[in-house]
């Protein structure tokens, strides 16, 4: 399986440059520590607000290694060398999703119930964040990467992926912190998990696909 | 459709129709604002503000209208390889815009006084701002390539990834408890009565020739545009030679 190969070149990549797995992991932690800072360190309003704020640092963490993401591979040649040895474009599409989610959606779910606990969150609600951060974060790294093969080549990238990608994202951040808003108030979440899988599903279905499109568009242009 | 994908043909057909175009927006603009302001009557809840309804109503059908066209031509365009089609989402992108900002701004007059708020975050309302960030999304994606035709691919691809979009807009009020109002037309029927129809249906047919005149226009401009751009290199090919 090509999958598999590519998947290890490219974590064996990832942690030669640890530093952008790092820097992914502090963006997150310093910017959901301002939240207390600027909020105010209210027990009540934090522990309300604690799930919102995690989604939200979620998505905004989910979108800062974008624009390097397939751009990198593009610019020194390596997609065309794996292109032409014949590797679809579809599982080099996999790669980068699983890749992006490894370095970007893992490190948060694992982060985010210590998080939790500093934002005053009950135990059983941190247990539903991090269902629907399972739930959630993969279809952020497929739409993510969508927006960063959408981008290859354009001018001012930096302000385009945030304008393309938030938009599509929305439905997840909606749906992701209502679940524990939900739990909170002793309603069943599962609602909203289901319509997340859903989403997932759907995503994982067209992603793909697009990105191969999107790519092979920039190579043989 | 496929013999209007020339863009030759569809010229043809375009300047044929704009001057009824003209005659249609001016005459239903005129009428359903008579209609509108002083012939229907006030709303025995809302009083006169009621008649903001039939400038924001049509306004909210031609800004998804125009997103429909958008994901439709992209369509064609990405199928086909249809040039009409990238024209005309092209062209359809700055009006719908336009009509969307009308619509949010419209609701937000009439929020004030009957909500008691200018802005809630109820799914109607999120959901057509979302739309607002496509149609801008869609504009710049566009024009950040310095191959255009690249560009326009992209952007179409992107067109059709938010048109996913138009489905939770439509039944954003069914599927949610809302604060806006359930959509006028359901399967249960029409919810307004017929004096109050009249200018709703008069405005609905005079947005739908102010989008068509302006996409005429646009298409026109990008037809003209293009022509220009090719007859630059012709002339430099031909001093070159």
């Amino acid at each position: 399986m090509f999958l598999f190969e590519l998947l290890k070149n490219e974590i064996k990549i990832s942690s030669l440059n640890r530093g952008d797995s790092l820097f992914v992991a502090i963006f997150f932690l310093v910017t959901i520590s301002l939240f207390p800072l600027g909020v105010g360190p209210d027990t009540i309003t934090l522990s309300r607000i604690a799930p919102g704020i995690i989604w939200i640092m979620a998505l905004l963490t989910s979108i800062v290694s974008l624009d390097r993401l397939l751009s990198d591979d593009l610019d020194d040649g390596t997609t065309e060398m794996l292109v032409s040895s014949n590797i679809d474009y579809t599982i080099i599409a996999l790669t980068k999703i699983i890749t992006h989610w490894l370095t970007t959606g893992l490190p948060v779910i694992l982060m985010a119930p210590l998080l939790g606990l500093a934002l005053q969150m009950q135990g059983s609600s941190i247990g539903t964040l991090i269902i629907s951060l399972f739930c959630g974060t993969p279809t952020l790294s497929l739409i993510g990467t969508f927006g960063s093969a959408l981008t290859l080549n354009a001018k001012h990238r930096g302000i385009l992926i945030p304008l393309l990608v938030l938009p599509l994202n929305i439905p997840i951040l909606i749906f992701g912190s209502s679940c524990v808003t939900l739990d909170n108030i002793n309603f069943d979440p599962n609602g909203s998990f289901l319509v997340m899988i859903g989403i997932l599903l759907i995503a994982i279905t067209l992603c793909p696909l697009a990105i191969s499109i999107l790519l092979k568009m920039s190579i043989e242009k | 459709m496929h013999f209007m994908a020339n863009p030759n043909i569809f010229s043809k057909i375009m300047e044929a129709l704009i001057p009824w175009v003209i005659v249609i927006f001016v005459f239903s603009g005129t009428l359903g604002l008579i209609f509108a302001l002083f012939i229907s009557p006030p709303d025995y809840q809302q009083g006169d503000s009621v008649r903001i309804m039939y400038v924001h109503v049509p306004s909210a059908w031609m800004a998804l209208f125009s997103y429909l066209m958008i994901a439709l031509g992209s369509l064609s365009f990405l199928i086909w390889r249809h040039p009409v089609g990238s024209l005309i989402a092209k062209a359809s992108a700055p009006v719908g815009a336009i009509f969307t900002i009308l619509c949010l701004v419209t609701g937000m007059i009439w929020g004030k006084p009957m909500w008691g708020t200018y802005w809630v975050w109820d799914a109607r309302l999120t959901s057509m701002l979302i739309l607002l960030f496509l149609f801008i999304g869609y504009m710049l994606i566009g024009n950040a390539f310095e191959n255009q035709n690249h560009g326009n691919k992209v952007a179409s691809i992107f067109a059709l990834a938010g048109s996913i979009n138009l489905p939770i807009i439509k039944f954003s009020v069914d599927w949610w408890n809302t604060l806006h109002q359930p959509s006028i037309f359901s399967m249960k029927g029409i919810s307004v009565s017929n004096e109050m129809l009249t200018p709703l249906f008069l405005m609905a047919i005079c947005f739908q020739s102010y989008y068509l005149l302006i996409l005429f226009m646009n298409i026109k401009k990008q037809i003209a545009i293009i022509k220009i751009n090719n007859h630059i290199i012709l002339s430099i090919s031909k001093k070159e030679k």
